[in-house]
């Protein structure tokens, strides 16, 4: 191991000291991420509002409770239209309209989402559009709605798919009735993979409705709970409208509510956008510019064969793993440190353009910094697999340079995101869509994890076989 | 052991593009412990594919070779541990100091500690470098880049030492100085030595024993005065001729008109910038009385309008004997 770490600590050396390759590791890719932060992100002009009209669907398969709110069309409707429906009436309901129709300053929510109710012959239209593929369930059952809405958001068509479940509104009643089933409110947001940052402002816009017409229930059920306990003669002759008229709001402080839930989410998500940009450009130009690091790096054994001091490695008591471990583990520590400055640069970018410490990376650094090995090992390892295919320096430079691009356009490096189904053979993908997760504070990146340690190690130890066949020198 | 070096029907087949070259034919060396050996050849001829074999570089398709008693197929840790490479490459790496890539290289052999700092500051004293040992190699000279190529050779303090043409391309004051500490490592250290070059008087002055490979098999061994006594008493005579190109007609009436003559050759010069070896631009004569018949060579080269610049009578050497066994010269 000895060796090894020698050989590791000589590649390392030579790499920091060539001006060239630190040209290639860090100023190009940092240069190539500001740049696209400063055109998309906003920085120094306060920050636009990139994250909006986010396309959202909802299938709603609310029945109702006892009353004669159906929440689960309020929620649609807000969603759909911005504004809850005209044939539904009650103070829950004017609160959660109230000035939960104005998601921040100046942008509404009906500028934030772009609703779409989802039924039966919508998936039916996708359908015969050929847009997505007819799901398995038959016709007429909510199965099938269910399958080809989120087969729709698989496909990229929508950013999030709303399912209001069918005892949404027995939940939300339950909560200020006891005696009522229920109680536990589930809604699922369904989101694209590739648009975590817009998915999470879904999720937190659909939050804050539910919170919002819950705690009006709440609210009203308290008072009314209150007036038969004090006052029960108060209550003789009340009816249900008059209830409404006479409590309204005043005992549902559902505005505040709005404002408390909706004022972290709006700011959260100017930081987020700020910083989501940088992230996702970032991540996906962090792992392209690994890739080169990477493959130049490995590919530097043509190098040294051509400068003999291969061979004068080879001629001495050291096995061929220990060299090629020896290049890879320098590889992988120059990979994290080009990552990591990356990392820290664009934080440093990211805050400025929010005014204050953006931690666009998100809070999990441990989970942060396995992933940098993952992604390090990943690309190292794909650059161990080139040293055992190729037959030449200049074969490799050419077939490495078009592969780097290739995974790149795959993997969402040049800006644009390709389905999932494609994305997903390039590592990039699979780097980019962890540090997007980890940045949105989602932590399940178990699956991008193994893929990346998996693909390093698979490419590692073919490239290793195959260097060791043919790499005669 | 008697033999340091071993090697038994040692062969090697390349295959590419459904072309298969057998590159050497079934070598078998033996030499001996404190001896310097000799392996000549012209370009092609196998000798680099024979010693990397020996070296471990590339794995022999047939046979195999001992250094010390150890396969380099089976054991090639240990054969490895007891051989030195001093390639005619700089191997060295020009963004490291002199003594960071001997540090390094004597890690890659297993040294550590105190005693590879030792070793390396006895090798940068042996090399007489020790007061540019902080520089940058790619700010080195030629000849101080030789010498710390060799040093790196022998950090691990080998048994065997093979080098490859080690005095390519430097002046003659370096050449000297590495001629000088081939014989050194002999005579003080009792190495072993593998050595080969294209020019045949640095294998001369060297070497023990010397082996002719040519098309990839061993055509002759021995010592100088042993492969001379196999050519005969036979002179040689070096005729500078002024023009590029002399007709094959021309050597044909010197072999076949001439009593005594036995083979003739010529040496194009190559072209401007092609590597010149000590042969180039004559025409070589063996002829079993010389001096009788010099003044017919003579006779017909001047008939054939050939300008003559020079003549030499030279007495039977390694070259001679290349010659004689492979009806060419060296470089050919």
């Amino acid at each position: 191991m000895a060796k090894l770490w020698a050989i590791a600590w000589r590649e390392l050396y030579t790499r920091f000291t060539d001006r060239t390759l630190l040209i290639i590791m860090l100023a190009a890719p940092l240069g190539i991420a500001t740049i696209v932060g400063l055109a998309f992100g906003g920085l120094g002009s306060g920050g636009s509002s990139p994250v909006e009209h986010i396309p959202v669907i909802v299938v709603n398969q609310d029945n109702g409770g006892p009353g004669s709110t159906v929440f689960g069309d309020v929620l649609t409707e807000l969603l759909v239209h911005g504004e809850r429906p005209a044939s539904q009436s009650g103070p829950a309901l004017d609160c959660a309209q109230g000035e939960g129709d104005q998601a921040g300053d100046g942008m509404s929510l009906d500028d934030l989402i772009d609703g779409q109710a989802f039924d039966e012959a919508a998936a039916s239209a996708f359908v015969a559009l050929g847009d997505i593929e007819a799901p398995q369930a038959g016709h007429g059952t909510q199965a099938y709605v269910l399958a080809a809405a989120r087969a729709a958001v698989d496909r990229g068509l929508f950013t999030a798919l709303v399912i209001v479940p069918s005892d949404y509104s027995q939940s939300l009643l339950a909560l200020a009735d006891t005696t009522l089933p229920g109680g536990t409110i589930e809604v699922e947001v369904y989101a694209n993979r590739g648009r975590v940052l817009s998915a999470a402002i879904v999720r937190s816009v659909v939050d804050a409705i539910s919170s919002q017409m819950a705690s009006g229930n709440i609210a009203i059920g308290v008072g009314l709970s209150q007036l038969v306990e004090h006052q029960p003669q108060a209550l003789a002759g009340l009816t249900e409208a008059n209830v409404t008229s006479a409590f309204g709001c005043g005992f549902m402080p559902t505005t505040d509510l709005i404002e408390l839930d909706s004022q972290p989410v709006q700011a959260a998500a100017q930081d987020n956008q700020a910083g989501a940009i940088l992230v996702a450009v970032g991540s996906a130009q962090a792992m392209f510019f690994a890739l080169f690091t990477a493959q130049f790096g490995i590919l530097s054994v043509y190098e040294e064969r051509k400068n003999w001091t291969l061979q004068r490695m080879l001629s001495t008591p050291t096995p061929r793993w220990a060299i090629l471990g020896g290049k890879l583990v320098g590889v992988i520590v120059s990979i994290l440190f080009q990552m990591l400055a990356l990392m820290i640069a664009l934080t440093a970018v990211g805050s400025l353009m929010v005014g204050h410490l953006n931690l666009i990376w998100g809070q999990d650094l441990g989970l942060l910094g396995l992933l940098l090995l993952a992604a390090s090992t990943a690309v190292g390892g794909l650059g161990m697999l080139m040293a055992g295919v190729m037959r030449s320096v200049e074969q490799a430079n050419v077939v490495a340079s078009v592969l780097n691009i290739g995974l790149g356009v795959l993997g969402g490096g040049f800006g644009f995101q390709l389905p999932v189904v494609v994305a997903g053979f390039s590592l990039i993908h699979w780097g980019r869509e962890a540090f997007q997760l980890l940045a949105a504070g989602q932590t399940e990146i178990w699956l991008h994890l193994a893929i990346l340690f998996g693909q390093g190690i698979v490419f590692f130890v073919i490239g290793l076989l195959l260097f060791n066949r043919r790499f005669e020198v | 052991m008697e033999f340091m070096v071993e090697t038994h029907d040692l062969a090697k087949t390349f295959r590419s593009n459904g072309t298969v070259v057998e590159a050497v034919k079934g070598v078998d060396l033996q030499i001996r412990k404190g001896e310097i050996f000799s392996l000549l050849g012209p370009n092609g001829a196998g000798k680099t594919t024979t010693i990397s074999m020996i070296s471990g570089l590339i794995e022999p398709t047939r046979g195999d070779a001992l250094i010390g008693g150890y396969s380099i197929t089976d054991q090639p840790m240990q054969a490895k541990e007891l051989l030195g490479v001093i390639p005619q490459e700089i191997a060295l790496y020009p963004n490291l100091s002199a003594r960071a890539n001997l540090l390094f290289f004597g890690q890659m052999y297993g040294l550590k500690g105190t005693d590879l700092q030792r070793r390396v500051d006895e090798l940068l004293a042996f090399g007489e470098l020790t007061y540019r040992q902080h520089d940058r190699i790619d700010t080195y000279s030629g000849g101080m880049k030789r010498r710390i190529n060799i040093a790196a050779g022998l950090l691990h303090d080998p048994q065997v030492v093979y080098m490859d043409e080690p005095t390519v391309g430097i002046d003659p004051q370096s050449r000297r100085r590495i001629l000088d500490t081939v014989k050194q490592l002999r005579d003080e250290r009792g190495l072993t030595v593998l050595y080969t070059t294209h020019l045949m008087e640095e294998a001369q002055e060297l070497s023990d024993r010397v082996a002719i490979i040519d098309h990839g098999e061993i055509i002759a061994m021995g010592t100088q005065g042993e492969l001379i006594q196999q050519v005969g008493e036979q002179d040689h005579l070096v005729v500078k001729v002024g023009q590029a190109e002399v007709a094959d007609e021309v050597l044909a009436r010197v072999h076949d008109t001439i009593e005594g003559v036995t083979q003739v050759v010529y040496d194009p010069p190559g072209e401007a910038g092609e590597e010149r070896t000590n042969t180039s631009g004559l025409v070589l004569v063996s002829a079993s009385r010389g001096r009788k018949a010099l003044r017919h060579v003579l006779r017909v080269i001047d008939e054939a309008g050939i300008e003559i610049q020079s003549v030499e009578v030279r007495e039977p050497d390694l070259e001679a004997v290349f010659l004689s066994l492979t009806g060419r010269a060296l470089r050919d």
